[in-house]
């Protein structure tokens, strides 16, 4: 089980730099759009960040449990 | 009797959503009337510019992450005629923001500290029922969508989903309600 647990937390960890690096080219990509395509963007960059944290999160709940 | 027709004019134009250069049009108003009539000109057009003001529709940006409450207002002010009039970053702020701003419309999220956008829902629909409300969020379910209408919410769209989504659900409802 533990073992499974490890397995979920390293895709989770995974999934939050994904995530990063998604919510990161887009904000690359959106500063050579047009004012209002940009701020498209950047409500998909905020929630893409969002997202990341989110899992960030929850994979160091995961740590934080297997190492109690 | 011109007093008499500029007044009916005004408060004519009163019922309707002033055009976006109605400025422009008092002041033209203003340089053909002969000064006796702008004491009475005046007693009209501050009404109307105060309704003018009222008619430029409000909304009230509900997130617990200051990065996407900063993104859904220049996305608003962007793209739509409607101005963000406040930000609270929980249910219990939101509330307070609706009683204090009285927005058109409320974009909120649902999980967030201290009051979620749920329970914020049901205030807010009980508080101020003419006010038009918007989940946006990233635990989209047709329970939740459930659960939201119950609780007064118009529509609810997935963070994942298409921005231009959001600005024509926003567009959709406004227009549905000034027409009820």
């Amino acid at each position: 089980m533990e073992e499974l647990v490890r397995e979920v937390m390293s895709f989770v960890e995974g999934d939050a730099k994904w995530w990063d690096d998604a919510a990161q080219n887009l904000k690359e990509l959106a500063t050579e759009l047009d004012p209002a395509e940009k701020a498209k963007c950047q409500v998909l960059v905020a929630v893409y960040d969002e997202r990341a944290k989110t899992h960030r999160e929850l994979a160091n709940k995961i740590r934080q449990r297997l190492g109690a | 009797m011109l007093v008499g027709q500029h007044c009916l004019f005004l408060l004519f134009d009163a019922t309707s959503p002033p055009p976006k250069n109605s400025t422009r049009c008092l002041s033209r108003v203003f340089r053909v009337l002969p000064s006796s009539y702008l004491n009475a000109l005046l007693y009209f057009t501050v009404p109307l510019t105060v309704y003018g003001g009222v008619l430029s529709h409000t909304v009230l940006v509900v997130d617990d992450n200051a990065q996407v409450r900063r993104a859904l207002r220049s996305l608003v002010e962007q793209s739509c005629d409607w101005k963000v009039c406040g930000e609270a970053e929980d249910g219990e702020a939101a509330v307070q923001k609706v009683k204090e701003l009285h927005p058109d419309l409320v974009i909120l999220d649902l999980q967030m500290p201290v009051m979620n956008g749920l329970e914020a829902a049901r205030e807010i629909g009980r508080i101020a029922p003419n006010t038009i409300m918007v989940m946006f969020t990233m635990h989209n379910s047709n329970q939740l969508e459930q659960e939201a209408r119950a609780a007064g919410v118009r529509d609810v769209l997935s963070k994942s989903g298409r921005v231009d989504v959001l600005l024509a659900a926003l567009l959709t409802d406004f227009n549905k309600s000034s027409k009820a």
